[in-house]
């Protein structure tokens, strides 16, 4: 059993989008549906400029809130930590949606099912990394077992102290470098 | 707005439905001759919570489409909604029979009035944790919320109650004397809630500051100036404080009561407990609309 | 373990998989794919190595194919420019073999926007006819083609056009990397150096930015220099999207490059930090350009760039003693590939400095790559039409541009001018990206006969007498490409799913087909096959291998660092002193140059650049892509606060954008990201054609406010030559 975890490094992305492209290939979401949210913050005024793209996507939050107002329990945590929705399940109240923390989830418009980021658990399950690890153009995402300390995610906490966005707020699996 | 006018809708009939519920019991014990009241309050309590539910339903659309999945609605007892779920289906179970009865003219079962009356009081609280305990949302994850929920259930369920059976009887609206103190009590302390909320969340949170200033002065300030405040409590707290006065007054004077139920005294309750309706779904409407989450950059 | 139930939609039934399947031909892509999914059907999925055509990069790719229909695709591990990643246009550009807007069918043009379908017999026959009347009546060097240069065009086109005789071919550099490519042309020998960031422990990038104009290996290996330590500068009058990976941004005052780079290159050699065994050894003409370069100290470049004369001569301090790890980047069109009137000096100025860092083949440095062995068709067999007699229009005015792009526009000035009678614009929306599209309008329809090969109505194909549709770049198999870098390569494009417009074309059988017709199909009596045999023969590679693997490198072919190759320079040397240039009327050593136009007080320099989503014009159209830009209102202008607040700006407003030759309306994303003087308008909207449903509409071509002009130098298209004034408008 593995804890499976994420490391996004802010400090190399370019916000380019290519996550967000080959997640939506990837899951086969139409077009207007991402899992992926980009949010950009600039800091100083002109020449002494900073930027910062932080793509945003499910935190697979431990305890995740999202799951325990799921009334169906269409919103699960599997034993390796991945939280997925169980689209035979979900009645589409958006309660989850509410609930989450980091505007994660969206709303199939066809199928009413609430979806969001499921660390490509098919791949995962096949020892493969999920799509947009392996696309990101910079190699600002690293996947691996948090619980596993010689996993290069684990390393890569350690090394640059990489840090839940709202770590007050619940943990979650997705570490931030910034 | 993840949730909209729907949800804000659903939240506003299920507290309408229970406040009607208990509004209908009270007066079934105070006043018993007041029987209008007490049939229309069983009679619509039912029939709200149902439209509720539908809009609930079609609001799911997964579950629209697929309507056998209401089912596991059940299945989490640790999502307030689950919890919701059988609050709601016990006290439509206990209302609907309860109005039945009545249509039936068959004596009620006093276990299932206080099923009912329990069960009410549960569904009123229910809409209030249902968002209260989101920790997502600041501006409702305060423990005055599900209180000024409860308040504005009974408030709206009263209103709703004295309205329809002012359309059936102009006369017996007049003679509840003791739910109207009580209405405007409720409608004072409303006001009080909104603010006391307001000035706690904002002070501790910055999204919460973000969603009151959307009310005050913001996006959203005309609607709850003059939607919520204005319209949906002061109008009536004064309407309805002018009322009692004057029928202090009358009751001096006896038998005058009845001039009170002549066509102004029919206007000023169609006036009031309509302004208290739109008040009570306003609250909830802004409410979600000006749910600011928090932030996380 | 994973528990169970992963799909993402979990029903499964299986009849409505074959309504699925059955719908492939005619749904769009999400929706089939939708359907697809939902059906849950039994899948076949089949993985084929193959290149990407979203941009010039052409990177390796491997489709991943689900019951014959594209689903989703992943960078080719061994490709150098993908090295197992693809960009977001790369997955998202794909999506274009099911475009609803795509060409179906040839199609004749009837009236002002109006087509009508033609056989492709009919079509070849008509065409054949005219440019031979027209080759009769004016000559072969009235007819010429133009392309952005792929694996399958770069064989055919060329030798196309030669085989009626003219040596009219043209590539779109003109608006690209021309004059990059003629300064570095005659001063190394190569069009462009590559650089080997990874190891690098100082970059410059001057105008370049990996993380807006992408090419995936490129940011892998600048994220891994900043692992690194390296120092990385951005030069750039905006801080680009690649702005995190550096360690200092120098908001250069747009149009003045050449002034820095000259600065730096004066304070290298006054504080003796050049390499001068290099010097001595592998250049010529040194002394001249030094002693012109005595002028050219920080404290003039200040009072030019705007960049303080501390930072530069620490910059280049730096550089020197981190030498020759130590490079600027060669660039490509940001800054000095076809901008402004200096644009070719700078291209000059900047492969000067880096051989004063002695940096050219050198771990970190500037390198030349080497290429692969491929062979060559059988001449007696495939007879080949050989260089016409008649020189390229266009390189007597333009001597220093490079002969393999020639100057594109120069089709379009001729047909003003009455001498170009016929054009074939292949895989080129030349009328709206190559020049004014006013200007290329009004030319496109001065000629006789305009031909377009394309896979949508782009602005160029609604310009055009006849519309010849291509299949997409995911139905087709194309030529060998050669890969140039420090391990060189070859990589195949491959066909991954079946046609899906009947009436649709391969170019080499358009070609084929068409040279058969003109009467020249001696010169094409090959298959696309019996060629791509043909270059792999030397390679001791199979055919069958090559189409398993997609790419292939040869890394015992790699080049040996510090060992620098024979150059293509008259003297063989880097040239600090060019007869070439003195030859063709210009001064031997690089100077600086005015920028033509400089904005004034109130006016703004309209400059231009990529945006990571989007490629040129062609991608606009997509909607996967599109959507980002809606989502994040990506087609905004850029303008700086301060110069906002004068006019009564604030963010997201509308304002009207007007230039010489131009009126456009479009909002504002107000930002400190930019230069006051500059306005950045992200380059690729402004689709004016209406079959381009998704593009339509969306933001504006800033080739609208461009004059159509000519570089002297190389010829290139001037394009940041540009003076707005911008005010506020109601929406
Ligand atoms: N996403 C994407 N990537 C691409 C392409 C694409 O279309 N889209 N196309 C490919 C092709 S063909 C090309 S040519 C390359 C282009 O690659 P680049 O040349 O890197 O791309 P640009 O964005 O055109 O220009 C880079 C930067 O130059 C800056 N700039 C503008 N004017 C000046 C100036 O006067 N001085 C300086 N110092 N900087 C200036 C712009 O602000 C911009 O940030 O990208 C390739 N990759
Ligand atoms: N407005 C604008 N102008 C620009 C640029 C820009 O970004 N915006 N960029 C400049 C630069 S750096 C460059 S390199 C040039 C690039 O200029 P072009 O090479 O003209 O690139 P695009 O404008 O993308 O146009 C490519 C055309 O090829 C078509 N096409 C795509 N795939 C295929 C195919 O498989 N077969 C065929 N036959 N046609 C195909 C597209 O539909 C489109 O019409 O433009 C320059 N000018
Ligand atoms: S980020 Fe949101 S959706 Fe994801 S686990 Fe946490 S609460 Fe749930
Ligand atoms: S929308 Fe679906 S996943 Fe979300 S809480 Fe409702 S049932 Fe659960
Ligand atoms: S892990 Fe998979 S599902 Fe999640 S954002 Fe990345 S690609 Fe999408
Ligand atoms: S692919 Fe990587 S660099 Fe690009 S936006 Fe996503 S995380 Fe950032
Ligand atoms: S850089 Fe992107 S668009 Fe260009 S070839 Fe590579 S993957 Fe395709
Ligand atoms: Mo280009």
């Amino acid at each position: 059993m593995a804890r499976y975890g994420m490391v996004i490094d802010t400090r190399k992305c370019v916000g380019c989008y290519a996550c967000r492209v080959s997640c939506q290939m990837q899951n086969e979401l139409p077009v207007e549906e991402s899992y992926i949210q980009f949010y950009e913050k600039e800091t100083g005024v002109f020449p002494n400029v900073k930027n910062e793209f932080v793509p945003v996507q499910c935190q697979h939050c431990e305890d995740a809130p999202c799951e325990s107002v799921c009334p169906t329990k269409a919103t699960y945590t599997t034993k390796d930590g991945i939280v997925l929705v169980d689209a035979e399940k979900c009645i589409g109240c958006k309660y989850c949606m509410v609930a989450c923390h980091y505007g994660a989830r969206t709303q199939d418009h066809k199928t009413g099912v609430v979806e969001k980021c499921r660390f490509c658990a098919e791949l995962v399950a096949e020892g493969k990394q999920p799509a947009c690890v392996t696309t990101c153009i910079s190699n600002a995402r690293i996947f691996g077992d948090l619980d596993d300390p010689n996993s290069e995610v684990s390393k890569a906490i350690v090394k640059w102290n990489a840090q839940p966005l709202r770590a007050d707020l619940g943990s979650a699996k997705i570490y931030y470098v910034r | 707005m993840v949730w909209g006018t729907i949800i804000a809708a659903y939240l506003f009939l299920a507290g309408l439905s229970a406040g009607a519920f208990l509004t209908s019991s009270y007066a079934a014990r105070k006043y018993p001759e007041a029987v209008t009241i007490r049939i229309v309050g069983r009679i619509i309590s039912p029939v709200l919570m149902g439209i509720g539910l539908l809009l609930l339903i079609v609001d799911a659309e997964a579950g629209l489409k697929d309507p056998l999945r209401f089912i596991y609605l059940f299945t989490n007892f640790s999502s307030v909604m689950t919890i919701g779920t059988y609050f709601i289906s016990f006290f439509m179970m206990a209302a609907a029979f309860i109005a039945l009865m009545e249509i039936l003219k068959k004596e009620i079962n006093k276990i299932v009035e206080y099923v009912g009356i329990f069960f009410a009081v549960a569904t009123a609280i229910y809409t209030g944790f249902l968002i209260g305990v989101i920790g997502a949302v600041p501006l409702w994850n305060t423990a005055i919320l599900p209180i000024l929920f409860v308040v504005s259930a009974f408030s709206t369920g009263i209103a709703g109650t004295m309205l329809t059976s002012a359309f059936i009887d102009k006369k017996v609206v007049h003679h509840v004397m003791s739910l109207k103190k009580i209405h405007v009590s409720l409608l004072i302390a409303e006001v009080f809630l909104i603010f006391t909320m307001f000035v706690i969340t904002s002070s501790s949170n910055e999204s919460a500051a973000q969603s009151v200033a959307m009310l005050l002065s913001g996006e959203y300030s005309v609607l709850f100036w003059t939607g919520l405040i204005l319209v949906g409590l002061l109008v009536p707290i004064v309407i309805e404080s002018l009322e009692l006065y004057n029928s202090r007054q009358l009751h001096r004077r006896a038998g005058m009561e009845v001039a009170a139920a002549g066509s102004p005294g029919f206007t000023a309750i169609v006036i009031t407990e309509s302004a208290v309706l739109a008040g009570g779904f306003i609250l909830r409407y802004l409410l979600l609309a000006a749910a600011v989450p928090v932030i996380f950059l | 373990m994973l528990d169970t139930k992963l799909s993402r939609r979990g029903f499964i039934k299986a009849s409505a998989a074959t309504a699925a399947l059955a719908s492939a031909g005619t749904a769009g892509f999400n929706q089939w794919s939708n359907n697809y999914v939902k059906a849950g059907g039994k899948a076949e999925i089949k993985e084929i190595a193959s290149t990407c055509n979203a941009c010039s990069s052409k990177c390796g790719m491997i489709g991943h194919i689900k019951n014959g229909r594209l689903w989703k695709l992943t960078g080719h591990p061994d490709h150098p420019y993908s090295k197992g990643k693809l960009c977001a246009r790369g997955h998202g550009y794909a999506t274009v073999v099911y475009s609803e807007d795509r060409l179906t069918q040839p199609l004749k043009r009837v009236g002002e926007g109006k087509f009508e379908p033609i056989t492709w017999e009919k079509a070849y026959e008509e065409i054949a006819a005219k440019l031979n009347k027209i080759i009769k009546e004016f000559g072969p060097q009235s007819v010429a083609l133009t392309e952005d240069p792929r694996a399958t065009g770069k064989f055919y086109s060329p030798r196309f056009i030669n085989a009626l005789g003219s040596a009219n071919y043209y590539t779109h550099h003109v608006v690209c990397s021309n004059a990059r490519d003629a300064g570095f042309l005659h001063t190394v020998g190569v069009t462009a150096t590559s650089a080997d960031i990874s190891n690098a422990k100082y970059i410059m990038f001057i105008g370049r930015s990996y993380g807006d104009g992408i090419r995936p290996s490129s940011v892998q290996s600048l994220a891994t220099a900043k692992d690194n330590g390296a120092k990385i500068v951005i030069v750039d009058p905006r801080l680009n999207n690649t702005g995190n990976l550096a360690t200092e941004w120098l908001a250069i005052r747009p149009g003045t490059d050449l002034a820095l780079v000259l600065a730096m290159s004066h304070v290298l050699i006054k504080e003796s930090l050049h390499d001068l065994e290099f010097i001595r050894n592998y250049t010529m003409g040194f002394e001249e350009y030094a002693k012109e370069l005595r002028k050219y100290t920080p404290e003039w470049a200040e009072g030019i760039t705007g960049i303080p004369a501390d930072s530069i001569t620490r910059i280049a301090v730096d550089m020197g003693k981190a030498k020759p790890k130590a490079l600027i980047e060669q660039s490509w069109r940001g800054a000095f590939g076809c901008n402004y009137e200096n644009s070719t000096e700078t291209g000059r100025a900047v492969a000067m400095f880096n051989a004063l860092l002695g940096n050219y083949q050198q771990k970190g440095g500037s390198i030349f790559g080497g290429k692969v062995n491929l062979g060559k068709l059988d001449e007696k067999k495939y007879p080949n039409p050989g260089e016409p007699d008649e020189p390229q229009a266009g390189s007597k005015q333009f001597p220093l541009a490079y002969k393999g792009s020639g100057v594109a526009t120069i089709v379009a000035k001729e047909a003003l001018e009455g001498k170009m009678k016929a054009a074939i614009y292949y895989h080129s929306n030349a009328a709206l990206g190559y020049g004014n599209p006013k200007v290329m309008k009004e030319a496109l329809s001065k000629m006789d006969l305009v031909v377009a090969i394309d896979v949508q109505m782009s602005e160029t194909a609604l310009l055009a007498h006849y519309v010849l549709p291509e299949v997409t770049y995911i139905e087709r198999d194309e030529v060998i490409e050669g890969l140039s870098g420090k391990i060189p390569g070859i990589a195949l494009r491959q066909q991954m799913v079946e046609k899906v417009h009947p009436q649709t074309k391969p170019v080499h059988e358009i070609y084929t087909e068409l040279a058969r017709a003109c009467g020249v199909g001696q010169y094409f009596n090959f298959t696309l096959d019996d060629l791509n045999e043909a270059m792999l023969a030397p390679t001791g590679i199979t055919y069958k291998e090559l189409k398993e693997k997609g790419t292939i490198m040869f890394p015992d072919q790699e080049i040996t660092l510090g060992e620098m190759p024979e150059l293509k320079t008259p003297s063989g040397k880097i040239e600090y002193y060019s007869e070439t240039y003195k030859a063709a009327g210009f001064k031997p050593i690089v100077e600086w140059i005015e920028p033509k136009v400089s904005p004034a007080n109130d006016s703004f320099r309209l400059i231009t650049g990529k945006q990571a989503i989007h490629s040129h014009t062609q991608t606009a159209n997509i909607p996967i892509l599109m959507q980002i830009t809606k989502d994040y209102d990506l087609e905004r202008i850029w303008i700086n606060p301060a110069r906002a607040k004068v006019l009564g700006i604030k963010d997201g407003d509308l304002v009207e954008v007007k230039s010489s030759e131009a009126v456009s309306k479009i909002r504002v994303k107000v930002t400190e990201r930019i230069h006051p003087e500059a306005i950045f308008v992200p380059s690729h909207y402004g689709i004016t054609s209406k079959d381009l449903k998704t593009g339509y509409g969306i933001g504006f071509g800033y080739m609208e406010h461009v004059p159509f002009d000519f570089e002297k130098w190389s010829g290139s298209g001037n394009i940041h030559e540009v003076i707005v004034n911008v005010r506020k408008v109601k929406s």
